[in-house]
């Protein structure tokens, strides 16, 4: 006896969905644990998306927005309380104006917004899918919003051939997008690293990139000889403008600093100050500004990311630039964390002497043959430590290094044992000190606030210099 | 759309269900349309070519109907092959034909190696009167442009596409799912088997720095590339084409097994060494004459398959190769008389044959043919086989594994069909369970071998 059509399709039904059932629990898998298997940057774009779109009592008045660029060049430790940093390594203008959205549509509207992009990111962007889609950065209605603008712009790196098929896979979680992650981390191996990550980036308020020691040895020079922008990036740059005009907050655009040995010809200042100052025109609510053109090679990872010392010099010198815009506080326990991470990182004696917070950090140096001195960005004489030279005071000194501002004080002084050991004493807290054997010298970070070490090291000397001792 | 695309995931099940609920008699419409929005998908030019071919085949097919004059059916074969030969002298990337710039440019037509044979072959059996009449506009329509068929064959003949058209098809669900197994089958060899060879074989050719061993295994794995995604593609179509409620012939039988050249041509790309057979070989005398004549007869026959495959100095050779490698064994029969003609010996031997033809097809041209060849003859890398080092030659370990896996499901099929074991009819007696974990097992190899198949299917480039 024949079945009837409707017993057929039940039949069928039933069996595209038993077989397909491995299909959709991967689909579901890939949708609920990213952090599981998620690489590269995706944790950092999780929690951009997260904190950008959920609301808290906590108010900012400055936003970071851009690319890697400003991610590693900005640290919101060093500015201030109420800034921080939502750039995103990757991204251009397309990205940042649904960050900007997003964050609008959740917390109350900041009074300024940075925004630095690297010349790459106003031509070409070459992680829109693999990075922004992949990380579900956008809602899917945004991704459509984006690629018809791409369309309109004739924009080949998103309005690619197969852009919907490409966006339906990745907003389905479907394997094909996600397999190299699963399989690399074994399904689950990463997300340990993934939630240190996610951690890490809240504790620095955004802060990911250029969190590094490396230094960028090119001497060759770097030829800047012109500027030009993408018509989809020009859109939406003005869509950030035209929102911050409307939103009432001043937009700062800052053309970041470009390594030591770049040459930036006349034709590239006409183009890319000519680009911007005709939208500082055009939208009063921003100014351009691009007062600092070059910093030293040593301030750099590569030829376009500040390195953590860099970084800490921009943030500080900017700090100075706009004191209106980034207040003078107590700094919170959790940036000072955050700051000591960015100090373990400085790895020159005198990079740290040039980072060192007066109030809340100090360094102790401390030579083999038990001179020593306080490192707290004064200026002193008597040892060669990079660039400067560090005058050594008395065998034994005792000092007291008071905050104002919250009123605790912490002495400081140095004992040498009867048995020969050296120590060093914060408050009532005693740390044993092991100078290097080699000629060298200690510098012991100290940290005001906790009255207590924060991190001890040696080094080689080195001609006329020191050398960290890995 | 590829068959590997998400696109056609998605639409694939629906499609074949919502045919079914047009009655019979615009079911075949439903699905010419279907097809020619296929078509459309790859691109414009597609379209409008097949739309065409059709027109004009029709046309011609009236005129032959009323008038047979071999003028009118010679004009009617130039018109279909010059369109094949004309997209053959065409580069797309740069708009040159015939050596010349054009002032347009168009991608090339896909499947058009493919239908412009149907055409001929369906205007050649209503000429000579192996069809009675000519076919229904939409049959014919549907002939040329069915969707599972049109990129990359099988080739079929007019006369039997028409039964099968004409034929009732009740909605049933056991061609359905024996329809979706053959395409489970055929994903498998295409995406973890061919897929993964790609990978291997294509670092290997590219890097001119390896030699020895890893050349060889390359090599070998072109082999098995080529063999998997191809039948896999056939498979594909096969088992659309069922779902669909079409019988649609085999293009491969094992051809790895063969145990001469001239039976690997028996198992290999069925449906075009048919067609070659009936169109080009019987036609220009076939066996019939001096032994001579005959190796005449064979070497056009292949240097026409070396042409259709592609217009390369390589592919030509290739043809040729296999024509030689027949002529040797016809010779060869009347100085020897082998013991044990269907032997281990004579398999490797034709297994080897063929494989170092295909260095020849995959290459892009003679010079990298050649230096291939010479790269094979080096004993350097031989201490690496079973070490680490395999895994540096474009397959890491996991995709060996994977590609071994994909092996373990090939191998068991190709020997059951081999001996002449339907695979489906195996399939039917498991139980439930059995069934379920087997096609777990394959959707779950194919699902994670997705992100590699970025690339065409070999034969959609002909």
């Amino acid at each position: 006896m024949k079945a009837k059509p409707l017993t057929t399709l039940i039949r069928i039904l039933i069996s595209a969905v038993l077989v397909l059932l491995p299909v959709f629990l991967i689909c579901m898998y890939i949708r609920l644990f990213p952090m599981n298997y998620a690489d590269g940057e995706a944790p950092y774009y999780f929690w951009n998306r997260d904190v950008s779109r959920s609301s808290s009592d906590r108010r900012y008045r400055v936003l970071i927005l851009g690319d890697s660029a400003a991610n590693a060049a900005y640290l919101p430790e060093v500015l201030s309380e109420d800034t921080i940093n939502l750039s995103l390594g990757g991204t251009t203008p397309v990205e940042n104006y649904y960050v900007l959205s997003d964050w609008l549509n959740a917390h109350e509207a900041p009074e300024t917004v940075f925004l630095s992009f690297m010349d790459y990111h106003m031509i070409y962007d070459n992680m829109f899918y693999e990075r922004t889609v992949y990380a579900h950065r956008l809602t899917p209605s945004q991704e459509r919003e984006v690629l018809s603008e791409a369309r309109d712009c004739q924009d080949e790196n998103i309005a690619i051939k197969d852009a919907e098929e490409q966006l339906f896979q990745y907003d389905h979680y479907l394997p094909q997008k996600y397999l190299p992650a699963l399989l690399n981390a074994g399904f689950s191996s990463r997300r340990a690293e993934n939630e240190a990550h996610y951690a890490a980036v809240s504790l620095h308020r955004g802060a990911y990139i250029g969190l590094s020691d490396a230094v960028y040895m090119d001497t060759d020079p770097n030829v800047y000889d012109s500027y030009v922008v993408n018509p989809l990036y020009d859109r939406y740059y003005r869509k950030i403008l035209a929102l911050c005009q409307e939103k009432g907050i001043q937009a700062r655009i800052i053309s970041l600093p470009k390594t030591g040995n770049s040459v930036l010809t006349e034709r590239f200042h006409n183009q890319r100050d000519g680009y911007y100052e005709a939208l500082a025109e055009e939208y009063p609510c921003a100014q351009y500004d691009a007062r600092i053109e070059t910093m030293d090679n040593r301030c750099f990872l590569d030829w376009e990311h500040f390195n953590t010392s860099g970084a800490w010099l921009f943030s500080s010198r900017l700090r100075r630039m706009y004191p209106d815009v980034f207040h003078e506080e107590v700094p919170s326990d959790e940036t000072l964390i955050g700051q000591l991470e960015y100090l373990k990182l400085i790895p020159q004696p005198d990079q740290l002497l040039n980072c060192l917070n007066n109030d809340y950090f100090s360094a102790l140096l401390i030579t083999q043959d038990s001179r020593l001195a306080l490192l707290s960005g004064a200026e002193d004489t008597g040892i060669r430590l990079g660039s400067k030279t560090i005058w050594l005071k008395s065998r034994v000194i005792e000092k007291v290094l008071y905050n104002e501002n919250d009123g605790r004080d912490t002495s400081v002084s140095f004992v040498i044992n009867e048995d020969g050991s050296q120590a060093v004493r914060l408050g009532e807290n005693w740390l044993p000190v092991t100078v290097d054997d080699y000629a060298g010298a200690t510098v012991i970070l100290l940290s005001h606030r906790n009255s207590a070490a924060a991190e001890v090291r040696n080094y080689l000397k080195d001609g006329t210099g020191y050398v960290l001792k890995k | 759309m590829q068959f590997d695309s998400v696109g056609f995931f998605l639409a694939a099940g629906p499609v074949i269900l919502i045919s079914y609920l047009f009655p019979q008699r615009i079911r075949n419409w439903f699905l010419v349309l279907l097809s020619l929005l296929f078509c459309a998908a790859f691109s414009w030019s597609s379209l409008f070519v097949l739309v065409g071919l059709i027109l004009v085949t029709y046309g011609f097919s009236i005129l032959l109907e009323k008038n047979p004059s071999k003028p009118l059916f010679v004009l009617a074969c130039i018109l279909c092959a010059g369109l094949l030969v004309l997209f053959r002298f065409y580069d797309p990337s740069s708009g040159i034909l015939f050596s010349k710039q054009i002032p347009f440019s168009f991608a090339v037509p896909v499947g058009v190696s493919f239908y412009t044979l149907n055409a001929i072959s369906y205007l050649s059996d209503l000429y000579t009167g192996k069809l009675e009449r000519k076919l229904p506009f939409v049959t014919l329509a549907l002939f040329l442009s069915f969707f599972p068929t049109v990129t990359s064959g099988p080739l079929m003949r007019a006369g039997e596409f028409a039964q099968e058209a004409d034929r009732e098809k009740p909605f049933a669900y056991e061609p359905i799912r024996d329809g979706f197994l053959l395409l489970l089958i055929g994903y498998v060899m295409k995406l973890v088997i061919a897929g993964r060879c790609a990978l291997m074989v294509n670092h290997v050719y590219m890097d001119e720095s390896l030699r020895g061993f890893p050349v060889v295994l390359a090599v070998l794995l072109y082999s098995l590339e080529i063999y998997t995604d191809f039948a896999g593609y056939s498979l594909i179509a096969k088992g659309l084409a069922k779902a669909l409620g079409f019988a649609v012939p085999d293009n491969f039988h094992q051809p790895y097994f063969s145990a001469s050249i001239r039976e690997f041509w028996r198992r290999w790309h069925m449906s075009l060494s048919g067609w070659l057979k009936d169109y080009v070989y019987i036609p220009l005398g076939g066996s019939h004459g001096s032994r001579w004549f005959k190796f005449r007869n064979l070497i056009l026959t292949f240097l026409v398959s070396g042409f259709w495959h592609g217009r390369g100095m390589t592919f030509l050779f290739w043809g040729l190769l296999h024509a030689l490698f027949q002529i040797g064994e016809d010779l060869s029969a009347s100085f020897v008389t082998w013991k044990n003609p269907d032997g281990f010996g004579h398999r490797a031997v034709t297994f080897l044959l063929v494989t170092f033809a295909w260095i020849f097809f995959a290459s892009t041209g003679m010079s990298q043919a050649l230096s291939i060849l010479a790269r094979c003859f080096s004993l350097e890398n031989y201490g690496s086989i079973f070490t680490p080092a395999v895994c540096e030659w474009g397959l890491d370990a996991r995709n060996w594994c994977f590609l071994g896996a994909g092996l373990m499901v090939l191998l068991p099929v190709d020997l059951m069909e081999y001996h002449d074991i339907s695979v489906l009819a195996w399939f039917g007696k498991r139980n439930r369970f059995e069934k379920l974990i087997l096609v777990w097992i394959c959707v779950l190899l194919a699902v994670f071998s997705l992100n590699l198949s970025g690339s065409e299917f070999i034969y959609m480039q002909f």
